[in-house]
Order: structure tokens, then C-alpha cells, then sequence
């Protein structure tokens, strides 16, 4: 008996020191969350920083930092309930002043205001037993915050008994009472019509035929020229557009001529808007030979949107055309998409300079920032009669950036740069203006800024999560073979990355994806010799046993509890049947997109989608053209190697119009190149988080350069390919993630920036 | 929106001999007075497109324009060919397209015919911080008493087979009452088009008064502050109040300049009235709203193919669906709604003020 009670006893301790040490583990690492989460606070990365804490919390719910942090996180941005929560949590905790006067604070902010009141009158209760100077400065601070709230309880209710203090009240005189202290609303325009003459028509001589239709004519002719009616937007298809891009194309043909800097904030469609200006002036015949200049990942980007969109048959310089003769190409073409770094080559340089351009757009114009660069010369050499160039980021070391983009615009308009330098560049400080006001007054004449404010574009948040899946011993073993055989074809430069880097994508996808693609990489006969064609039917042979796989089981449990419109992406035909199989297995009625299908079919699996099922199976066509508001749901089966194509996806719901939380989940097996890319993106920049577009820009600051911008997925398979074991890879993926993020917080810095260099004195 | 058609006829018009080159080019003798008041010579050659040296086509726009009287005119016009109203199935009709809220109406009899219609022409300007110009187009038929709901389309349809003429039979006196309904719907149209802009307006009110009022916010909070501070030197706090009292007048000022800055004045004149006789099917039938009982003819404008729609008689809008007061005025939803202070129903035709004195 006494043996058991002992062994009870001590089983007992075991268990409460495993408690202990797991107690201490959870408070070490949410500390080390919490620690990431300060540094995500001061970097501005707020969602990423939300994020952390509250892992923190779940580690240690008490942690009074945590609680603290984001109390003040939701209080700056205004979420005053959810703030409150966490002040309150931790107001039960301790009966520090400050924390009182948190939580009076937002009491107040939340219009609670009998409650802040007694809230403030507790922390000086508490501060008169301290002393010291902080006490000081937070005594003072709460007899300010407290004299205001009264005063605007008197204000709000002059009869009513005033809880405040015989001291304030006396002193109260009575206009003062009266002060409307509360923000007054915004009244609406008011539309006031112009008392007018009645015209003097009885008796009069009657008019010709003739001249009334000339003078309705000479009506409509003059209204055209000023631009009073944009005549291209009976004409597009499918573009959704904003009051605030009308008013900006508006601004572009009737005030700056055609000749300006769009610089929106990332995200508010400076691409639409200068196509809107394109067509406006090829509507009106003002424009018949036009030059847009991308960089070369956006070329056929460009070019798809002006043709889908804009209706517009754009070349360019990658067809049988320009390679028979370059020269008539560049000549006889009226609307050329081609990328910047080859139109800055010779011959086409000089070519493209003797050609009179009615108009040219530089996207991503950033890259003209350096006068001695070939860019800059070559856009400063073309002839050209109106010119847009678009920037979210036009400054982004020194002034003398913008003085050469702007050069290039309207020569002379800043002056010779020597002069520039010395009216606008501090000494020692190339990004701070010396005469700020003067300087603005001057990019008014050429640029717009719109900002997201001023768009009223507040797009709810995004909520991600990974979901990494331990895949089966035979999937495991598929997935080793075909990365060890591309990494090593890789190596020896003996298969071409595209076809390599498919395969691995196909095996990260699905068995059935692969298994398809193996076959065709069979009967290659340039790169596959009889040593890897062996390989790759071994390969095959273990695929095609495969009737399922831990990804798709785990994504049909999920569609099957999941209640919301939920989009699933897929990057190929094969995993999205794989797919379907698993809905009709389960039961799940489902919609199916793709490629192949006719425009009515697919509009007939939108309408599908939205009037009758929950989920969308769709290939990445999906993720083109078409908006999915009502859904608020992204799966992402598998995932492209480019942060763009990942960007569309989740573009098509969440964009403007959706009104809730999106949520996005990435799902990828262990042990793959996916889980590496999913950790950089997700866990380290938070890339599903951010603001639309503003991967874009973090993207042009890794590359550095916009040559390099294409090889994403190149670089990907380079960092896969040249370590054989896991540990290097993670090392390696550990360095990209890390200079993704230096490129994060250099987009960040910029941002901040621009945004206090222009502040919001650009917008339309 | 050809300039270089448009130059080319109005010149002819004005007794030019116009030889045209190719399409965006031509070249013309002018008569002396023509040469005279465009202050060019002779011989005049212009070339418009996005060509190399091509004239600014908004320079000649308004030199050409000169040319172009700019009074307001009558101008009478006939089809050419006058086709016959073709037999209808006026029931039918009136079931598909007459909406009377509180009435009804019985069918007595429909036959074809010719109507007058009048072609009002408005050209409006709107200043706000930028300015907007447009042209609102209101047909009346006035003896239908009631308005073409697509202004436009009318025109296109008979442009081409208008021709001049001076045997249109039409009481001048009356044109003045045209008028008047014809600027009310004209308004009303006005009110459509600059939706854009008003939308527009109101966004840039907005972010203006939000500047304005995060400054004046923050200078209100730092008197608070100081006020508190002072609190025990009641004079010191007085003085903090009355800055704080100027503050906020100030803002009030701000604002207000703001309000007067953003809002749309819109300024509407006549350009030109075309008058044009029609055909029609004329269909007759009896209002009826309680004890009250009228005649009425609608028409069935033949070259649209729909029922003329009967105009407000208060605002000239179209009354659409149509409420008819107590003394068979017509109305639309708009002029009928109870009084703004009381809530009872009256009738803005016949009456210029509710009972209870709200103005209508």
C-alpha cells in the first residue's frame, strides 16, 4: 500500500515538473515572440506584430507585456473595443496609474465617458501616494485628459448634473460652456443653380437648319477638348474603375497636358489609369504611335491588359516580326510594349530616338532615378509628345532622384541641378527638402499622389496560415527522387530550368501532376538521356501507385467543416481533376475553372459559384480577370514560385468591395521546396498580409535591379538545387528570407519617405 | 467629333470654296467678312491629327467658332417624308408604360396625327474648384404636355431627314410657358450628369475638412492642456477659454470657406430650341381621382415607338410613375410627397406653401 502511495506521489511530482518546465518553455519562447513582435511594432509592420503578441499570449496568456503591446497597437489604430479588452486584462493584474490611465483613455475614446471619468479620478487617487518626476508628467497628463472630459460632458449636456469638479465648473465661464469642442460634421456640397435671364425668344427671327446642327457640333467639339467626358470608358471590358481615376486621367489630358508623374501609393491602379489616358487620347485619334517601356517581367502583363481590357492591339519585340527587321518593326508598329532594358540597347536605342513618339509611358520609372544611366538617356533621347511616368516610389535615396525624373518630364521645370541643389537639397541630407513648400508648389505642375485615403480604399485585413502536411512514405519518397534527380541536372547545367522547375512544382503539387509530366520529360530526347529516363519511370512507377495524397485528404476535412465561399487554386489540370475527385468522393458540390473552358463556361462556373456552391476549384486562370468579392476564402493548394502570381490569386477577393476578413491557406507538404517558400514568405515578411501591390515593391528592392525581378522562381530553384540536405537549404532559404526583409524594410523606409516629403498634397 | 468635317461645313455654309485634301486636311477661299473675322488671309489651310505640324485643333475650335451665332434661336424643321402613325395597341400601351399612383384612367379613343415638339437645348456650366461644362437636351411636346424621356435618341433618330421649313403654325406667345417646364426638367437632367462630379466635390470637402480639423484639433487640445494646467489661476485659464472660443470660430470660418469652395454653382442657358412636327397616335382617355374626373390625350411618339411621358407640372420632370392631386394636376413623386414639417400631403402646383406654412 504504501509502495503505490509513494509511486502515486511520485508520479505526481514527475507530472507537475513536466508542467514547470513546459510553463518555463512557453514563457521563454513567448518572450522570444514578444521580443519579435516589439522589433515588428517599431519596423511599422503592425499585422505581423499583432500576430506574434498574441502567439505570446497563447504561450503565456498573463504576459503583461503582450497584453500591454497590443492594447496600445489596437488603441493607434483606433480599435478602442479590442484595446480596451487587453488593458482591462491586464488592469486586473497590477494597479499601475499608467495602466489606469490606459484604460480611461480608451474608456473615454469609446464615449464611456462617467466611467473614464471615475477611471481618472482613480489614477490620481493612485499617483498621490507616488512620487517622481514620471508621476509628474502622467499627473499632469490626467488632470489635462480629465478637465476635457469634463468639459465636454458640460457641453454635451448643459442641464444635466456635472460630475465635475467645483474648480472646473466655476471657472467655466458661460460662452465657454457653449464651445462645440466635438468635431463638427461635414456638411455635403451643396449643387446651387445660377439664377438666369429668361431668353428673350417671342417675336424673334427663326434660325437655319443649318447652323443648329454647326453650333451643336461646335458644343460637342468644344467639350471634347477639354476632356469634359471621358469618351474610352464606354470601350473597356472589364475594368473596374474608380472616381478617383477618372479625376486623375481628367487632371492628366486638362492640366498637365498629357505630360505627368503618377505616383500613387502602391495598390490604387496607377497602370489603369495611364491606359485610361492612352485610350482617352487614342479614342480621340491625338495619339497613333505610342511606346510603353516595362520592366520585362511586366511586358506581357502590359500587353494582355491593354488587349483584354483596353481593347487595343499592342506588339511586341519578341515575335518573328522584329527578329526579321527590327528597324520596320520599331517604325511601322503604332503601339509597342517592350521592355526598357532592351529598348536601351543599341541598335534600338537610336533606332527608337529618330522615331517621333505621340506618346511613351515608363511603368516602374523609378529606374530613371540615375541621370548617367542608359535608361535616363534613352527616355531623355526619344521624341515624344506626351509622356506619363508611373512611380509609387520616386524618391528613394536623395532629391536628386526626382530632379532627374522630372527633368525628363518637363525639362527646366526644377531648374539646372546646381540650382536645384541649392534651393531644395539640405547639406548633408539628400532626402530632406529645404524649401518644402516651394517644392511641392513646383511637382504640382506634373505629379499626382493619390493615397489610400483619398481613394477610400480600406480593404479589410488578410488573415493567413500555413498548413504544412506530413505526406505519406511513398509521396515522401516521390518527392526525394525527382528534387534529388532536378538538382543534380540542375548542377551539371544539363536540364533547362524551366522544364526542371516545373517538375518540382508538379511533385510539390500533386502525385497526379507529376505523374502526367513525367510521361512528356520521358520522351525528351534533348536533356533527358537513358540514365534519367530510367529514373524518371521508377519515379512514375511509385506516382502512379498512388491513388490519393495527405494534402487532398487533408483539404477535403477541411472544405467538408469550412461554411464560407471558398476559392481553391491550382497551378495544374491534373491536381485540380485530383481535386474534383476528392469533392465528389466527399460530397462537396463544387464549381470548376480552368484555361480550357469557353468565356460562357467559365461565366457559367462564376455564376455557379456565387448563386449555388461553396467552393471553386480553379487553376491559376482563375486568378486573372475576374473578381471573386463574395467569396472571402483562398486556398492555395499549391504554390507558384512567383509572389506575383500568389498576389493575383488572392487579388481576386480581396480588393475593393470586399467587405470582410479574408482567409487565405497555404498548404504544402513537408520536406519540399513549397514549405521553405511558404516559411520565407509567410513567417518572415508576412507576405499574405500585406497591402496589395506592396510585395511589387519589396520585390524591386530585392532585385535591385529590374533585369534580375523575373528570376524569382529562378533564384528559388538555385537556392533548392545547390544544398542536398535540409539543413543548408534552410540555411540558405534563412538567408533569402533575411534579405527579403532587408528589401522590406527599404521599401518601408521609402514609403515613409514619400510620405512625408508629398504628404497628401498630390492627390486629385 | 470631327473637327476637320465640322470646319469644312461650316465653312461652306458661310460661302467658303472648301477643297479637302485627306481626311485631317483641306484648304479654303474665304469670303472676305469669313477671312475678316478669323484674321487670317484668303486662302486658308489647315491641317488637324496627330501629324507633325498640325494646327492646334482648340485654337481654330474657338477662332471658327466666331462664325457660329450665339444667341438663342427657334428653328423650325420638318420630316421629309412625313410617315402615318400605324395603328397600335393603345391598351396595351397604356398598360405597359402609364403608372398612375392614385388614379385611374379608362380608355375612350386613339387615332393619328401630327404633334409640335420643341427641342430645348441647355448648355450648363459648373464651377466648383475646377469647371465642367455640358449639354442637357429636353423635349416637350406641349400639346400632349409631356416630355421624350430619351432626348437624345429622338434627335439621332430624325437628324437626317430634317429639312428647313416656315409653315409650322405655333402660338409665339406660348413659348415662354415652354420654357419655363422646359428649364425645370433641364435642371433635372443637369442633376443627373454631375452626379460624377458632386461625387468628386464631396470627396475633396471631405479630405479638406479633414485637414482642417485635425489642425484645429490639435490646437484645441494643447489649450486644454494648458487650461488644466492653469486651473488653480482661474484669469490665466479665462484667457486660455477665450483663445480656445476664437479657435473654434476659426475652424468654423475654415469650414465654411471650405463648404462655399467645394459646392457646385451651376449656370444654365439656352442654346437653341428646334421645333419639328411629328407623327403620333393620339389616345384619349379619362382620368379619374375620387370624385374628380379629366379628359386627356397621351401620345404614342411613332418614331420612338413609346408613350410620351407626362411632365410635373410643378418641376417639369417626368412624372414617372405620375400622381395626380385633388385637382387632376400632375406630378411626379418628388412634387407629391408630404410636407417636409408636418407630414401632410399637398400639392406644390396648387399650392406655393403647406398649411402650416413650411414652404414647399
Amino acid at each position: 500500500m504504501a509502495d503505490v502511495r509513494r509511486a502515486e506521489k511520485r508520479k505526481q511530482e514527475i507530472k507537475l515538473r513536466l508542467a514547470q518546465e513546459r510553463l518555463e518553455l512557453n514563457r521563454a519562447e513567448a518572450g522570444h515572440l514578444l521580443a519579435m513582435a516589439q522589433a515588428e511594432r517599431e519596423r511599422g509592420d503592425f499585422p505581423a506584430a499583432a500576430r506574434d503578441a498574441k502567439k505570446a499570449l497563447v504561450l503565456s496568456p498573463d504576459l503583461p507585456e503582450a497584453l500591454d503591446l497590443l492594447g496600445q497597437m489596437y488603441f493607434e489604430g483606433g480599435h478602442y473595443t479590442e484595446s480596451l479588452w487587453y488593458f482591462t486584462q491586464l488592469r486586473k493584474q497590477s494597479s499601475d496609474p499608467a495602466i489606469m490611465f490606459d484604460v480611461a483613455q480608451v474608456l473615454a475614446r469609446l464615449g464611456r465617458k462617467q466611467e473614464a471619468l471615475k477611471e481618472y479620478q482613480a489614477v490620481l487617487q493612485a499617483l498621490a501616494l507616488l512620487k517622481g518626476p514620471r508621476v509628474r508628467g502622467l499627473k499632469a497628463d490626467t488632470l489635462a485628459a480629465k478637465a476635457r472630459l469634463e468639459l465636454e460632458i458640460t457641453v454635451a449636456k448643459p442641464g444635466a448634473e456635472s460630475p465635475a469638479p467645483a474648480v472646473v465648473a466655476a471657472t467655466l465661464p458661460k460662452p465657454a460652456e457653449k464651445l462645440p469642442l466635438a468635431e463638427p460634421e461635414i456638411p455635403r456640397v451643396r449643387v446651387e443653380f445660377l439664377p438666369a435671364a429668361p431668353p428673350v425668344l417671342q417675336n424673334q427671327p427663326t434660325g437655319s437648319l443649318t447652323d443648329y446642327f454647326l453650333r451643336r457640333r461646335f458644343l460637342e467639339l468644344r467639350m471634347a477638348q477639354n476632356f469634359e467626358d471621358l469618351l474610352c470608358l464606354g470601350s473597356l471590358n472589364g475594368v473596374d474603375t474608380y472616381s478617383y481615376q477618372h479625376d486623375t486621367v481628367r487632371k492628366v489630358l486638362r492640366h498637365f497636358k498629357g505630360r505627368a508623374l503618377l505616383a500613387d501609393e502602391v495598390g490604387l491602379g496607377k497602370t489603369i489609369e495611364a491606359c485610361l489616358v492612352l485610350k482617352e487620347y487614342w479614342t480621340r485619334g491625338m495619339v497613333r504611335k505610342v511606346l510603353v517601356l516595362t520592366p520585362p517581367s511586366l511586358v506581357s502583363q502590359w500587353k494582355g491588359e491593354l488587349v483584354e481590357k483596353f481593347g487595343l492591339a499592342p506588339a511586341s519585340p519578341d515575335g518573328p516580326d522584329f527578329r526579321a527587321g527590327p528597324a520596320k518593326f520599331w517604325t511601322s508598329e503604332s503601339l509597342i510594349v517592350a521592355s526598357l532594358g532592351m529598348a536601351r540597347l543599341e541598335p534600338h536605342a537610336s533606332i527608337l530616338a529618330g522615331i517621333a513618339w505621340d506618346m511613351v509611358i515608363v511603368d516602374e520609372a523609378h529606374c530613371l532615378k540615375n541621370r548617367t544611366s542608359a535608361n535616363w538617356k534613352l527616355i531623355n533621347s526619344l521624341t515624344k509628345k506626351f509622356i506619363l511616368m508611373l512611380s509609387a516610389t520616386p524618391v528613394e535615396n536623395s532629391l536628386m532622384e526626382l530632379f532627374n525624373l522630372i527633368t525628363v518630364l518637363k525639362p527646366g521645370l526644377l531648374s539646372t541641378e546646381a540650382e536645384f541643389k541649392k534651393q531644395f537639397v539640405t547639406a548633408g541630407k539628400p532626402r530632406s527638402p529645404k524649401n518644402p513648400e516651394r517644392l511641392r508648389s513646383l511637382l504640382s505642375d506634373v505629379m499626382i499622389r493619390n493615397t489610400r485615403s483619398v481613394a477610400d480604399v480600406r480593404l479589410p485585413h488578410r488573415i493567413a496560415s500555413s498548413i504544412v502536411v506530413a505526406p505519406s512514405p511513398d509521396e515522401a519518397e516521390v518527392y526525394d527522387r525527382i528534387s534529388g534527380l532536378v538538382s543534380s541536372l540542375h548542377k551539371s547545367n544539363t536540364g533547362p530550368p524551366m522544364a526542371l522547375s516545373s517538375l518540382l512544382r508538379q511533385a510539390g503539387s500533386s502525385p497526379h501532376a507529376l505523374c502526367r509530366s513525367l510521361g512528356r520529360a520521358m520522351r525528351e530526347e534533348t536533356w533527358a538521356g537513358p540514365k534519367e529516363k530510367r529514373a524518371l519511370g521508377e519515379i512514375q512507377d511509385i506516382a502512379s501507385r498512388l491513388s490519393g495524397s495527405r494534402k487532398g485528404d487533408q483539404l477535403g476535412d477541411m472544405l467538408a467543416s469550412h461554411a464560407g465561399k471558398t476559392v481553391v487554386f491550382t497551378e495544374f489540370v491534373p491536381t485540380l481533376d485530383h481535386l474534383a475527385e476528392i469533392c465528389q468522393r466527399r460530397s462537396i458540390p463544387y464549381a470548376r475553372f480552368s484555361g480550357d473552358l469557353s468565356r460562357p463556361e467559365k461565366d457559367a462556373a462564376i455564376t455557379r459559384f456565387r448563386d449555388d456552391v461553396a467552393v471553386l476549384l480553379s487553376t491559376g486562370s482563375g486568378g486573372e480577370g475576374r473578381n471573386l468579392q463574395f467569396a472571402n476564402t483562398v486556398v492555395n493548394f499549391d504554390l507558384p514560385w512567383s509572389p506575383m502570381r500568389l498576389e493575383q490569386r488572392v487579388g481576386r477577393v480581396h480588393r475593393i468591395g470586399q467587405t470582410r476578413e479574408v482567409f487565405v491557406f497555404n498548404f504544402c507538404q513537408e520536406g519540399t521546396i513549397e514549405e521553405q517558400l511558404l516559411r520565407v514568405l509567410h513567417d518572415k515578411i508576412n507576405m499574405f498580409e500585406l497591402v496589395v501591390g506592396e510585395m511589387d515593391a519589396i520585390l524591386d528592392s530585392f532585385n535591385g535591379n529590374l533585369e534580375e525581378n523575373r528570376e524569382f522562381a529562378g533564384v528559388v530553384l538555385d537556392l533548392w538545387a545547390s544544398h542536398d540536405h535540409d539543413e543548408g537549404r534552410v540555411r540558405a532559404f534563412d538567408e533569402l528570407g533575411e534579405r527579403l526583409l532587408a528589401a522590406k524594410a527599404q521599401y518601408l523606409d521609402t514609403r515613409k519617405l514619400g510620405e512625408s516629403l508629398f504628404e497628401r498634397d498630390f492627390e486629385v | 467629333m470631327d473637327i476637320t468635317a465640322w470646319a469644312k461645313d461650316l465653312l461652306v455654309s458661310r460661302g467658303a470654296l472648301v477643297e479637302g485634301q485627306d481626311g485631317d486636311s483641306f484648304r479654303a477661299l474665304l469670303p472676305d467678312e469669313v477671312s475678316q473675322a478669323l484674321g487670317s488671309s484668303d486662302w486658308l489651310s489647315l491641317r488637324f491629327g496627330a501629324v507633325a505640324g498640325a494646327d492646334d485643333p482648340g485654337e481654330w475650335l474657338e477662332r471658327l467658332g466666331q462664325l457660329v451665332p450665339s444667341d438663342p434661336r427657334i428653328v423650325n424643321a420638318r420630316l421629309r417624308r412625313m410617315p402615318t402613325a400605324p395603328r397600335i395597341d393603345a391598351i396595351a400601351v397604356l398598360d405597359r408604360e402609364l403608372a398612375i399612383q392614385n388614379g385611374i384612367y379608362r380608355f375612350v379613343e386613339d387615332y393619328s396625327a401630327t404633334s409640335v415638339y420643341y427641342l430645348f437645348s441647355f448648355f450648363y456650366t459648373v464651377e466648383s474648384d475646377e469647371r465642367s461644362t455640358g449639354v442637357v437636351n429636353v423635349w416637350l411636346n406641349p400639346e400632349a404636355r409631356s416630355v421624350v424621356a430619351q432626348p437624345v435618341g429622338l434627335l439621332r433618330l430624325i437628324e437626317a431627314e430634317l429639312d428647313p421649313t416656315s409653315d409650322l403654325n405655333i402660338d409665339s406667345k406660348s413659348i415662354d410657358g415652354f420654357y419655363r417646364i422646359a428649364a425645370g426638367a433641364a435642371r433635372i437632367g443637369v442633376l443627373g450628369s454631375i452626379t460624377a462630379l458632386e461625387t468628386s466635390a464631396n470627396r475633396h470637402m471631405a479630405r479638406d475638412a479633414e485637414r482642417v480639423r485635425s489642425y484645429y484639433g490639435s490646437m484645441l487640445q494643447q489649450i486644454e492642456k494648458r487650461i488644466a494646467k492653469r486651473a488653480a489661476d482661474p484669469e490665466a485659464a479665462e484667457r486660455e477659454r477665450g483663445r480656445a472660443h476664437a479657435t473654434v470660430l476659426d475652424r468654423t470660418a475654415k469650414l465654411e470657406d471650405l463648404f462655399r469652395k467645394h459646392s457646385l454653382r451651376v449656370q444654365v442657358s439656352l442654346t437653341d430650341v428646334l421645333r419639328v412636327a411629328l407623327p403620333v397616335r393620339k389616345i384619349s382617355v379619362r382620368l379619374i381621382r375620387k370624385k374628380e374626373e379629366r379628359l386627356r390625350d397621351f401620345h404614342w411618339n411613332a418614331v420612338l415607338r413609346q408613350l410620351d411621358m407626362p411632365w410635373c407640372d410643378q418641376c417639369g420632370g417626368i412624372a414617372r410613375p405620375l400622381f395626380l392631386c385633388e385637382a387632376m394636376h400632375c406630378l411626379c413623386k418628388t412634387c407629391s410627397v408630404g410636407c417636409a414639417k408636418c407630414g401632410r400631403a399637398f400639392c406644390r402646383a396648387c399650392q406655393s406653401r403647406c398649411k402650416c406654412g413650411a414652404p414647399a
